[in-house]
């Protein structure tokens, strides 16, 4: 799996108007570090397919592993109802937090360009469903420890500045169309966020100046003179 | 008139017991009649033998076993027949031969048996909603789930008594071997009622909770599923009203829930060409 930009929390080939670091982003991120754990070919009882239907000669039996379903939480376009067992993704809030002066951390002069960065902390909550306790909790036990055991692997992937221990929660049931049960996986990330401000008002008193100075009375005619001598 | 068994009385004896009394109907032989006693948790069927050929007995009182089982299966891989459930339906079959061979039997739940009048009240309550199930009802199997028997050897953790794959085609979630017992043919009424989705964490949900009504027999249990043969389409029992008369059930009414078309319970056979045969 790659990250794109390189380094950044962002699928590559995600969709041009979700920027790294933001909420879809980080989603679509640990969905499918999730489901790099759980590809058929890592030899699991559980596996990830795209097509969560159970297939006909699926036994489901400890000797041929059994379909999971990984999707974002709250996904209302997977047009799958009530599938378990399945693991889904989500995010909390984003908490930015300083780490300088008015998160400044360098200015240039001649434009007036200034440069900031900040640190946002993101809870993410794995929950593993199933019909039975026991598969809740071994399927969230497998991904507790994965991240656990993968965290710098994926802070270096993803250019995190932190992934905190993941802590793996209680196996707790809730009602669906049946008796279920949710095992929750929670830890958190902080992501820097790096951003630069200038201010437009310098820049356009300087562009009037020189106009001015110029002696064209024709501003487009100047402005294509700074391109075209 | 053909020889008949009729049971007079079953009484639990709760936890751990049962109490059945039986008379022949119509004896016109001479000599040792036979009974054999068996138990199971569905009419359907497979049956315990708990006691073969007696002559001349018409009582037997079951003790439901509390000591470990005998090998090759250890305690830990068995459970037992128990009565630690609120809607737990124990069935009963009792078979006479007669003299000359002629066989008959009565299978039972335990529950209190009316007499006189009362009975043919019942008998006729039980008539009119057997005629209205046939002019509005459709056939249904009622797979009864299992309670007690071997563990499933392919997904049950002995220590922590965990059943670690819900999709499991050995025992289909509920730990143990088989999961069900044989489909049980009937009427039912299923109530139209709209289906709730709601948006969820775990996506788009759709809860449909529903009401069926149904005869005295077979006894449902929570849990049990409900296979409407016309369109496949299976539900999970979840609460049980029963109508009775003196406490004795007429009809049974139960709330139950849609299974979802991903659910293990779907792969459980039924087949709806042979079952039931009134298809």
């Amino acid at each position: 799996m790659k990250t794109s930009p390189r380094n950044q929390p962002r699928m590559e080939g995600q969709q041009a108007d979700i920027a790294p670091g933001s909420p879809l982003a980080v989603v679509a991120l640990f969905t499918e570090i999730v489901r790099q754990r759980f590809l058929p070919s890592n030899g699991l009882a559980w596996a990830w397919y795209e097509n969560p239907t159970p297939r006909e000669h699926d036994r489901n039996d400890i000797d041929a592993p059994a379909k999971v379903m990984i999707e974002p939480a709250f996904n209302v376009n997977t047009e799958t109802r009530n599938v378990r067992p399945a693991i889904f993704i989500d995010k909390g809030e984003t908490q930015p937090e300083k780490v300088s002066l008015g998160n400044f951390v360098g200015q240039k002069l001649s434009s007036g360009m200034s440069a900031h960065y900040l640190h946002g902390h993101m809870s993410i909550e794995i929950e593993a469903v199933s019909d039975q306790k026991g598969e809740s909790a071994i399927l969230a036990d497998l991904v507790w420890f994965y991240m656990l055991a993968g965290r710098q692997h994926i802070q270096a992937m993803a250019g995190l500045h932190d992934l905190s221990e993941p802590v793996l929660g209680r196996t707790v049931p809730y009602e669906a169309d049946k008796n279920a049960w949710s095992t929750r996986v929670s830890f958190a990330i902080t992501v820097p966020f790096r951003w630069t401000t200038v201010p437009i008002s310098p820049l356009l008193q300087e562009i009037v100046l020189r106009y001015r100075q110029s002696g064209d009375t024709n501003p487009d005619t100047y402005l294509l003179k700074q391109y075209i001598p | 008139m053909a020889l008949g068994l009729e049971v007079t009385r079953a009484l639990a004896l709760f936890p751990r017991g049962a109490f059945l009394q039986w008379d022949l109907v119509d004896p016109q032989e001479q000599g040792d009649y036979l009974f054999d006693v068996y138990r199971g948790g569905s009419p359907g069927g497979p049956w315990d033998l708990l006691h073969g050929a007696a002559e001349g007995i018409y009582n037997y009182t079951d003790r439901l076993p509390t000591e470990a089982p005998s090998p090759p299966i250890p305690a830990h891989a068995l459970v037992q027949t128990n009565q630690l459930q609120l809607t737990r339906a124990i069935y009963y079959r009792v078979v006479v031969t007669s003299p000359s061979g002629v066989k008959a039997e009565a299978i039972t739940t335990l529950e209190p048996k009316l007499a006189g009048r009362f009975k043919l009240l019942k008998r006729k309550m039980v008539r009119d909603e057997s005629v209205l199930l046939k002019l509005n009802g459709v056939e249904v199997a009622v797979l009864k789930r299992k309670h007690w028997g071997p563990r499933c050897t392919k997904c049950f953790d002995r220590y922590s008594k965990e059943v670690v794959r819900s999709n499991c085609t050995l025992c289909y979630g509920t730990g143990f071997i088989g999961g069900y017992y044989a489909p049980i043919a009937t009427l039912a009424r299923r109530l139209p009622v709209p289906a709730h989705k709601d948006v969820t964490q775990h996506g788009e949900a759709e809860v449909k909770l529903t009401r069926i009504t149904m005869l005295d027999a077979p006894k449902i249990s929570l849990n049990d599923v409900i296979v409407f043969l016309r369109d496949n389409r299976r539900f999970l029992v979840k609460e049980i009203t029963s109508t009775e008369l003196k406490t004795v059930t007429i009809h049974q009414s139960a709330v139950v829930s849609e299974l979802a078309r991903s659910a293990v319970e779907y792969r459980v056979p039924v087949d709806a060409d042979r079952t039931p045969s009134l298809f």
